[in-house]
C-alpha cells in the first residue's frame, strides 16, 4: 500500500471528516477533528493494518494542543487531531493499541491532555511529587530548577 | 593505619549508579574496568549491592525523579562511604543545568568527595580520580 492509497482509502471511508492532507515520501499526515479520532486510528489499525504505534506527539500550538499518533507499516501514517488548551480532552486509544498507554501517559503528564478511555492515566516522567496541574511542555511553564536540599555550590 | 584501614584502602568496592545519564560516563566507567586500564590493580571491584560497597560512583544529571532513590541507596550503604561524580552532569549539571527535572550537581543532593569532569572522562581520568580519593583518604589517616 503506497502513500495515494491511504489517501484515497481515508477519503472514501470518512469523507470530508479527513482534511488537510500532506504527503512525503514513505509519509502521510492528515487531519480528523477530535471526535472521529478514535474511529479514524481504528481505522487505520484494524482495516489497513497499520498496527504498529511508533509514537504519540503532542505539541502546544498556542490556544490549542495537537495531539498525533504515528502509525506504521512500511510507510507511516500521522492523525493530526487538536483539542483546546482549556479543555483538552481526546477519545483514548488504549482499546484499539494497548501500548498506546505509555505514550498517553506521557502526553498527560508533559502537556495535560487528557485522554478519556484510558484506565490508568498516572504519572510516567514526572516525580510524584510534582505539583497538579503544571506541565512543562506547555508554553506558558516558566519553571525553575529544583531547589538543592544541601549545601552544595549555587 | 589499623589493618581495618589498610584494607579499606586497597579494595575499595564500587558500586555504579546512573542517574539518568545517557550511558557515555557509564561506558567509560566499564572501560576504565576492564583489563586493558586495569581499576582493579587498586583493589577495585565493582559490586552489584549497595550494601557490599565503599565507594559510590554516579553517572548522570541528578534529576528530580532519581533524587529519593539516590538516597535510599546512598543509605543502603554501609559506613564509612564515599561518593565520586563522573562526568559534567554529575558534577554540575552539565548542559542540562537549568532545567526544571534536573538538580545543579550530585552535591546538591548528596556529600561529593571527588569530581572526575569531562563529557565524558577518558577512563585515564576516572582511574585519576580514583587515585585522588584514595590519596585523600590514606592523608586523612
Amino acid at each position: 500500500m503506497n502513500e495515494e492509497d491511504v489517501v484515497s482509502r481515508l477519503k472514501e471511508e470518512f469523507g470530508d471528516k479527513v482534511s488537510e492532507f500532506k504527503t512525503a515520501p514513505r509519509r502521510v499526515f492528515f487531519y480528523t477533528p477530535p471526535e472521529h479520532y478514535k474511529e479514524v486510528v481504528r481505522f487505520l489499525a484494524e482495516k489497513l493494518g497499520f498496527v504498529h504505534l511508533q509514537a504519540i506527539t503532542a505539541t502546544d500550538l498556542g490556544d490549542e494542543i495537537e495531539v498525533m499518533p504515528h502509525l506504521g507499516r512500511g510507510l507511516t501514517v500521522s492523525v493530526r487531531t487538536r483539542v483546546p488548551k482549556d479543555k483538552p480532552v481526546v477519545d483514548s486509544v488504549v482499546d484499539v493499541i494497548p501500548g498506546a498507554s505509555v505514550h498517553e501517559r506521557e502526553a498527560h503528564d508533559m502537556l495535560g491532555v487528557e485522554f478519556r478511555g484510558n484506565p490508568n492515566l498516572t504519572r510516567i516522567l514526572l516525580p510524584e511529587d510534582w505539583p497538579k496541574g503544571v506541565y512543562p511542555l506547555r508554553r506558558e511553564a516558566k519553571l525553575a530548577p529544583p531547589k538543592p536540599i544541601r549545601g552544595g555550590k549555587e | 593505619m589499623g589493618i581495618t584501614m589498610w584494607s579499606r584502602l586497597r579494595s575499595p568496592w564500587l558500586l555504579h549508579f546512573n542517574t539518568g545519564g545517557c550511558n557515555g560516563c557509564d561506558i567509560e566507567v566499564l572501560a576504565a574496568l576492564t583489563p586493558r586500564y586495569d581499576l582493579e590493580r587498586f583493589g577495585c571491584l565493582l559490586k552489584g549491592s549497595p550494601r557490599h560497597a565503599d565507594v559510590m560512583v554516579v553517572t548522570g544529571p541528578v534529576t528530580r525523579q532519581v533524587r529519593d532513590r539516590l538516597i535510599r541507596v546512598y543509605e543502603q550503604m554501609p559506613e564509612p562511604k564515599f561518593v565520586v561524580a563522573v562526568g559534567a552532569c554529575a558534577c554540575s549539571g552539565g548542559v542540562f543545568r537549568g532545567c526544571y527535572n534536573v538538580y545543579p550537581g550530585l552535591d546538591a543532593v548528596l556529600p561529593v568527595d571527588a569530581y572526575i569532569p569531562g563529557c565524558p572522562p577518558k577512563p585515564e581520568a576516572i582511574i585519576n580520580g580514583v587515585a585522588a580519593l584514595l590519596a585523600k583518604l590514606g592523608g586523612k589517616l
